[in-house]
């Protein structure tokens, strides 16, 4: 039932429907021309300006209201709109916008066409030319969010885009909306995918036309593996002689691969190339203020990201480095030396930061179970010679005849640590027989079972590789190519059962989640290189319950070094895991002489042979 | 096109032309277009399309430096660009319905031609089908030979989403400014 309205008001709404719809096709006229000019806009430049944003003149309408036609008004109205007709039929518009710069053709081939139209190639370069920009526009902000969203685009993008979990999704959005950003998930949540498909989205949406991704050797090949896989990119790796390369980093399009060393060498050529993104994963290059870490963050560049799943493993000033990188001064170079609190590092850090970890998002990730470290007795001739060269050392230090340097103290210790791996002349290793029996348990109890075997020495490799040649190794390590890498990684994806492999090549970006036995043969420096190794395995993708061991040989060097590494740990926990990684040689910079000559101090504990 | 009415009754217009992937090329928009209570009594109902037909529409569109092929309007804005629309062919009004059984002929404007409902691919995982109804005008079947080619490569409805999206924001920016 509808109700209808009185009399009077209805009279009322028919005399305004009569005023309103009838009136102003007949009172006022159209415009024929507006008064302003129509506003200009800025033509885009040959240079790498991704927007060019233009403020515009008012452009006004003036409608103009025959005299007549207010006859009919009623008096108050009629009085109004004489009083106000020259602004009646005026809207002002203010017209604002933006003219996108597309990235589809290659520089050269824009600079040619400036060249051909007569375009003043002089003209700012974008990071000069923003500050303008929102000036004269104060909207400019805002205009990215009309590119297609991320989503949008994976659809068309490769199948495994489809299997993305939430929180990856949330990753790819959060690296295609920062310029400046650093993605510290847990390792083995996918860094790696995330990045390639935020890439590849970029140069769909054709904002970014040239990419580097900086990472290890040894994940080169990973990289150009994953790029296609996830996102559908051909990426190519920088390498061979110089000349070689010097052609390459001219003439490869789309996304290159190359290694700190390698854009180091190459560095003046590096500079001269467009880049729009640079991508450092594995930001422990970053964290000295060394040559390397100088060159990198001197490539010209539109975007910033990292990847990292471990961004601080010994100082909090190591974060300030690495963020020198993606967002270039966010700490002062006092501040990257000694880093402010806590509190001020992590606001600062936030809004370029993501960081998530296993235990959050991936609750169906079977668990990673890490046992303290099993404490071993070493063997007669192991343990003779351990203490021989201990005592020998302190002794010759003792009595003045041996001036020690940073240098040869790290040499002793690590000669020490080696004795506790194994004894080079009698090949006797308590470590190596235990994980021996371990492995045969491992290898008995389930067919499909597969081990990694984690140690800082090459002898140490070789040594096992030898002592274990029933289990059939495999050996990976830094000093093998590129492709013998990749061809152990694939035999022992499909047939081996065991992989040895050196922590410093191996313990960063691999996937091999077909393992899920891992053990750490030895002590390294660094709490976060043994964390980042054995979660090569525990990553997106484990189907079993990862089992992580390592070993300390009781009375030695090896002890006491872990001690330090315990409280290393817990420091690791307070400014990263709140928010949401460091190499051997930024470690031992750290440690004091005294420190180190303290290590060295015979162990007063007896060991269980010393007794026999 | 796609307009957007602030709380304060500011009315913003927005005009994205973008290449057939979607990708955008060019964005002109309007600061907000605040009606007083004497034209919003004198104009009625036909505020809205006198805004966009004699001001937002021509500011916007004259504007633009890249010529789009066709001109699109979602069925919220149709009341504001809809004539607009009708005067600059070759232009097309989408329309995303549940049911296809509700795709009848239609017209872009109040005083525009009837059109048939033409079937467009959406590019999302829904259900839901997408028809145009394209006033071609005198070019030959420009506007859906467009259409045709663009809707391969891109989500032709979420463009609207995103112009309103930066139109709402342009608003609370615009606000800020006059507080601040």
């Amino acid at each position: 039932m509808t109700v209808s309205p009185p009399p009077s008001l209805r009279w009322r709404r028919g005399l305004r429907w009569w005023f309103l719809h009838r009136l102003p096709g007949q009172w006022y006229r159209r415009p024929p021309v507006r008064e302003a000019p129509i506003p200009v806009l800025d033509r885009p430049s040959a240079g790498a300006v991704p927007l060019i944003t233009c403020s515009a003149t008012t452009v006004r309408f003036d409608l103009r209201a025959y005299a007549e036609s207010l006859v009919v008004l009623p008096l108050p109205l009629a009085f109004d709109v004489y009083v106000k007709a020259p602004s009646l039929g005026r809207f002002d518009v203010r017209v604002f916008g933006i003219l996108f710069r597309t990235r589809e053709r290659p520089s050269d081939e824009i600079t040619a066409a400036a060249d051909a139209f007569g375009i003043d190639r002089s003209l700012p370069h974008a990071r000069e030319l923003t500050a303008a920009a929102r000036e004269r526009n104060p909207y400019s902000g805002l205009y990215a969010q009309l590119y297609p969203p991320p989503e949008e685009v994976t659809l068309d993008l490769t199948p495994d885009c489809e299997r993305l979990h939430n929180y990856q999704v949330e990753g790819i959005r959060f690296l295609v909306e920062h310029e400046h950003a650093m993605l510290a998930d847990d390792m083995g949540l996918g860094k790696t995918a995330q990045c390639s498909i935020a890439t590849a989205i970029l140069m769909r949406s054709e904002r970014l036309r040239r990419v580097l991704i900086i990472c290890p050797k040894s994940l080169v090949y990973q990289w150009l593996d994953e790029a296609s896989r996830w996102a559908g990119l051909i990426a190519r790796p920088i390498e061979g002689t110089a000349w070689e390369r010097c052609h390459q980093w001219a003439n490869y399009p789309g996304v290159v691969v190359a290694t700190p060393n390698i854009v180091l060498n190459d560095i003046e050529v590096v500079r001269k190339q467009d880049f729009d993104l640079v991508v450092c994963d594995d930001v422990s290059m970053l964290k000295n203020p060394g040559k390397i870490t100088s060159a990198i963050r001197s490539i010209p560049r539109e975007r910033s990201w990292c990847l990292s799943g471990t961004p601080l493993e010994n100082k909090p000033e190591d974060l300030a480095n690495v963020m020198e990188f993606v967002h270039k001064g966010l700490f002062s170079a006092d501040e990257r030396e000694v880093a402010p609190p806590l509190d001020v590092v992590q606001a600062r850090v936030r809004p370029f930061f993501l960081r998530r970890r296993k235990t959050d998002v991936l609750k169906d990730l079977p668990r990673k179970v890490v046992g303290e470290p099993v404490t071993l007795h070493m063997r007669s001739h192991q343990l003779q010679a351990y203490r021989r060269a201990e005592r020998q050392r302190w002794e010759s230090y003792e009595s003045g005849s041996l001036t020690l340097t940073r240098v040869h103290v790290f040499a002793l210790i690590n000669e020490l640590l080696q004795i506790c791996s194994f004894h080079k002349e009698s090949g006797e290793s308590a470590k190596a027989e235990e994980v021996g029996e371990q492995l045969e348990i491992v290898f008995d109890s389930d067919a499909s079972n597969k081990a990694i075997i984690f140690t800082r020495w090459i002898d140490t490799l070789h040594f096992l590789e030898r002592r274990w040649c029933h289990f059939s190794p495999l050996v990976y390590h830094g000093g093998m190519s590129a492709g013998d890498r990749k061809d152990v990684l694939e035999k022992f994806r499909k047939s081996a059962r065991l992989l040895l492999m050196s922590v410093k090549a191996a313990g960063r970006g691999l996937n091999l989640q077909e393992a899920s036995y891992v053990y750490h043969f030895d002590l390294t420096w660094n709490p976060m290189d043994q964390r980042q190794a054995e979660d090569r395995c525990w990553r997106y993708g484990q189907k079993k319950t990862v089992f992580v061991y390592s070993y300390v040989q009781k009375g030695t060097i090896e002890e006491r070094i872990h001690q330090v590494l315990r409280r290393k740990s817990v420091m690791f926990g307070d400014y990263v895991d709140t928010l949401a990684e460091d190499t051997d040689e930024t470690v031992k910079a750290k440690w004091s002489i005294e420190e180190l000559i303290e290590l060295l101090r015979p162990s007063t504990i007896p060991s269980r042979s010393s007794d026999l | 096109m796609a307009h957007y009415v602030s709380p304060q009754r500011a009315y913003y217009g927005g005009i994205l032309v973008t290449n057939a992937k979607g990708v955008p090329r060019e964005f002109r928009h309007s600061e907000g277009v605040r009606p007083t209570k004497l034209q919003e009594a004198l104009y009625g109902d036909s505020l809205e399309l006198s805004l966009g037909l004699d001001a937002l529409g021509p500011a916007l569109y004259d504007a633009l430096q890249l010529r789009p092929d066709v001109l699109l309007v979602d069925a919220e804005s149709r009341q504001v660009f809809g004539s607009f629309l009708d005067a600059h062919p070759p232009a097309a009004l989408l329309v995303v319905y549940d049911d296809p059984e509700k795709a009848f002929a239609d017209t872009i404007s109040p005083e525009g031609n009837l059109l048939g409902a033409r079937e467009l691919q959406l590019k999302t995982p829904s259900k839901d089908r997408l028809f145009a109804y394209i006033e071609e005008g005198d070019s030959g079947g420009a506007g859906f030979r467009a259409l045709a080619d663009a809707q391969k490569g891109m989500n032709l409805v979420s463009p609207f989403q995103r112009i309103r999206l930066v139109l709402a924001q342009v608003a609370e920016t615009e606000q800020d400014r006059k507080k601040g």
